[in-house]
């Protein structure tokens, strides 16, 4: 038998203000957005703002393949080449009503789980969505408390409610602690609903 | 209305707009998670 391997996990709002450097040491921005491909949960990269207290949003973003690394203290690029425009990363229109934070989270059997205050990362060798921190509603019985929901490998969600699979709410972890336990559980009785 | 009047009016306009631009600042810099139906033409994956 194996020993799962754990998971390092982050809350995407805590890379909201890191600093993006470059190899050389240079500051270059700060993490604005983090953007997510909603079917398969990747992230596809972030989008930008200027460092400083009443900086503005730039018209340059990050794409995933430019990130040379995700530290704890900052986010790496090999030099300034790597970003494009914001646009090419997440078209205007497509990310204007496309913040699922206050989106509510719904099962596929209608059972309101609550709303999105946060996202939870796997940092590997690349960064996936792999669950929601959620206010929580009446129907996990710890309502107004954040828990976390686990997702499974491939979301696939649109518009304003964000469904998961009827099972997650089983596997709801009160700590981030204890939740890559409960993603990897909740993804094996997923796949062995599935054979 | 006497001048210490006017100058406690003009104190109190100005810590509400610092009060108001303090909140709109820190609830621009949460930043959002955006998630795209389509990946972006950025993506090359």
């Amino acid at each position: 038998m194996t020993t799962p391997i754990p998971m390092l996990l982050l809350r995407a709002s805590e890379l909201a203000g890191r600093p993006v450097v470059t190899l050389s040491g240079e500051l270059v921005a700060e993490i604005k957005d983090v953007v997510f491909e909603r079917s398969g949960g990747r992230i596809a990269g972030f989008t930008l703002r200027n460092p400083g207290l009443f900086s503005r949003s730039r018209k340059d973003s990050l794409p995933w393949p430019g990130v040379h690394g995700v530290g704890r203290d900052a986010v790496m690029v090999s030099d300034e080449t790597v970003l494009t425009a914001a646009t090419e990363l997440a078209p205007r229109e497509q990310a204007r009503h496309a913040d699922v934070l206050q989106d509510r989270v719904l099962t596929d059997n209608g059972r309101d789980l609550g709303r999105v205050v946060d996202v939870v990362l796997h940092s590997g060798t690349s960064l996936d969505v792999v669950g929601y921190e959620v206010e929580a509603s009446e129907a996990l019985g710890t309502a107004g408390r954040h828990v976390f929901i686990p997702l499974p490998d491939t979301v696939a969600v649109s518009g304003e409610n964000l469904i998961v699979p009827a099972a997650a709410a089983e596997f709801v972890s009160e700590d981030l602690a204890g939740f890559g336990a409960a993603v990897g559980a909740f993804r094996a009785r997923l796949r062995e609903g599935a054979s | 209305m006497v001048w210490w009047g006017w100058v406690i009016l003009a104190l109190v306009i100005i810590a509400v707009l610092v009060v108001l631009a303090v909140v709109i600042q820190r609830k621009r810099r949460r930043g959002g998670v955006i998630g795209l139906s389509k990946p972006g033409r950025g993506d090359s994956r």
